[in-house]
């Protein structure tokens, strides 16, 4: 792999997701989202919800169709879903009526179909073991708590040895103390196996720990980067040396600012219909060289 | 018209007390000073109006001064502080205290027809070029700041793509962009504490020589407390027009800053279509006028093609 792929790991050019509205349009939920990656960088997504953070993971995945633009991974540009992405969700979706080891093998099986049973088995284990579960590798899901349940659901993920990994808000159903557990096991295999990743979160704190660097969604529709904040601090983290940094909280408090102006743009957003009502009009006496140019809103 | 704008008062104090206009020459080889303006409290001082007119005609070869070296970059220069000689030089010829020097260099595709230089006093602003990393990214390549501490932090680390915030905007479309009321503007992302500061209005222009793929962009954010500039336009053709007659304003800050408000009306007028017709940079003072006027016309091309001209005024 050359200098230059790793540090464009991952391409995301101009990924648009359109649906048609009542009206017979076509309304962007996300516009011209555009993101690069390089190979072994942590990058979270945050945003307010249904902003379409979701959406533009689950098009990455190959689980929702891109209805313009692209994505690139590791030099291929991504059709569908497939094994060179992990998907963690925020409810770990386990097989009820298999065992974590089980279910973690049920992808093993798949994807190392070439692999001896005894290899198979070792890197379930492994895996299993990589997040803290050696102990629990035979429970069924009705045994474990929701967290053990989630660790198993990121051991199915990275057992894959995926390219890539997506992580759609996967401490969001858990309590602070699982939650920055989690955060430690997973912060732990990516530094150690050095997975390229991308996770929703709403949680700024979360997002300041895990993460290289941030990338700040506008509020939809036609949702897009707002801006990428890029961390200074170093991997592996520490959670105390972190927080105790001088410019931690300056970082935060960036982050919370950009939430609130978002909301607050939001909050004077105008109803749907006479959003779109008022949208016709504007084209019908609006020049286009104005539309082009004025400030969205405000200018004149 | 904005609310922070229509309150600056007449012969307010700007950020910009001192500007340049360079122009290339016809052998292609040299610029020439065109015209320099001294912004005072009580009036303009301009070569165009004999004030030091023996350094109007002044050259500078290519990477020669601060003309030079935006010229020869292609790019915006921000010079500030000790130990820039220049931004000493520039501001004891001139009898002024200036804290930075900005140079933006007017391209019609590769070729530089213009630069012009802005002398910067104390007062808080922030001059920023944005420029393309090795990710299609925008990322800070040269900044001026003051009194503007947490924007400084932040945009240290800040990075738009393309279509993203106001410098990613500007980049995607190759046109100025003129944003007001930055507190709330939903292009200017890093509204922290614009409240506070009084950001008030921000200009983007694009730098670079492709159509629609601008190599960088030159960010002005202005406070209501000392502004950059009393007011900015941009002009336009019209959608359907060739005629230069047809220029029309696309976007506005200028609040009502002076009684004679038509005369000034026809010198924006008068200016603008002399810089669409040159497609070279143009000044314009009124010495006599009971009122500061002084007015700069940019034209801004996408590519080799000029699609407007951005007003200062001051």
């Amino acid at each position: 792999m050359s200098a230059h792929s790793d540090r464009r790991y991952v391409e995301i050019a101009n990924l648009t997701k359109a649906y048609s509205n009542p009206y017979g349009e076509a309304v962007k939920v996300v516009d011209e989202f555009n993101l690069i990656l390089r190979r072994g960088e942590v990058v979270s997504i945050i945003g307010h919800s249904g902003c379409g953070k979701s959406t533009v993971l689950t098009m990455v995945a190959g689980l929702n169709d891109i209805t313009s633009g692209a994505v690139v991974l590791s030099g291929r540009e991504i059709c569908g879903p497939g094994p060179d992405r992990g998907v963690v969700f925020q409810s770990p979706c386990l097989l009820p009526w298999m065992t974590a080891f089980q279910n973690v093998m049920l992808g093993i099986d798949q994807v190392y179909s070439h692999g001896s049973k005894t290899e198979r088995r070792q890197i379930c284990e492994y895996y299993l073991n990589a997040v803290g579960l050696s102990d629990s590798m035979h429970k069924f899901p009705r045994e474990m708590s929701g967290g053990m349940q989630q660790r198993v659901g990121i051991a199915r993920a990275i057992a894959l040895k995926p390219r890539m990994l997506l992580l759609d808000e996967p401490f969001g159903r858990l309590d602070s103390l699982t939650r920055m557990e989690l955060q430690d096991v997973i912060l732990g295999v990516l530094d150690r196996e050095q997975i390229t990743t991308i996770m929703i979160t709403h949680d700024v704190d979360e997002a300041i720990y895990m993460s290289n660097r941030i990338c700040m969604m506008t509020n939809g529709p036609a949702a897009t980067v707002g801006q990428i904040l890029d961390l200074p601090f170093d991997r592996p983290r520490n959670r105390k040396q972190l927080l105790e940094h001088p410019d931690y909280y300056e970082f935060r408090g960036a982050l919370i600012a950009f939430l609130e102006r978002q909301e607050a743009r939001k909050a004077t957003h105008v109803p749907k219909k006479s959003n779109v009502d008022a949208a016709k009009s504007a084209v019908r006496v609006t020049s286009p060289s104005v539309r082009q140019h004025a400030t969205a809103g405000t200018a004149t | 018209m904005t609310d922070s704008v229509s309150t600056i008062a007449k012969n307010q104090s700007t950020l910009v007390q001192y500007f340049e206009v360079w122009n290339l020459d016809d052998d292609g080889n040299s610029m020439s000073l065109q015209d320099y303006t001294r912004l005072r409290n009580d009036g303009v001082d301009s070569g165009k109006h004999g004030v030091d007119s023996g350094k109007l005609g002044r050259r500078v070869r290519c990477g020669e001064g601060v003309a030079g070296m935006a010229w020869n970059q292609r790019n915006a220069i921000i010079l500030q502080e000790a130990p820039s000689e220049l931004l000493q030089r520039i501001g004891t010829q001139n009898g002024l205290q200036l804290t930075a020097l900005i140079a933006y260099p007017i391209l019609r595709g590769q070729e530089v027809l213009s630069v012009i230089v802005l002398g910067i006093s104390e007062g808080p602003g922030a001059f920023e070029v944005w420029g393309r990393d090795d990710r299609d990214e925008l990322s800070i390549s040269a900044s001026y700041y003051s009194r503007l501490k947490n924007l400084e932090f932040i945009s240290r680390y800040v990075k738009f793509p393309k279509g993203a915030g106001l410098p990613g905007t500007v980049w995607k479309s190759g046109h100025p962009r003129l944003a007001p009321n930055l507190s709330s503007n939903p292009t200017f992302m890093r509204s922290w504490d614009a409240d506070e500061t009084h950001l008030s209005t921000g200009l983007c222009l694009p730098v670079g020589s492709a159509a629609g793929n601008s190599d960088s962009v030159l960010l002005l954010l202005s406070t209501s407390e000392k502004p950059i500039a009393t007011g900015f336009e941009i002009w336009a053709p019209k959608p359907d027009g060739e005629l230069e007659s047809q220029l029309q304003t696309v976007a506005s800050d200028r609040g009502p800053v002076c009684d004679e408000e038509t005369q000034i009306q026809l010198r924006i007028h008068d200016t603008v279509h002399a810089a669409w017709k040159t497609g070279r940079a143009m000044s314009s003072t009124q010495t006599e006028s009971t009122y500061r006027q002084a007015m700069l016309a940019v034209p801004v091309y996408r590519g080799r093609e000029q699609v407007s001209v951005v007003m200062f005024m001051f």
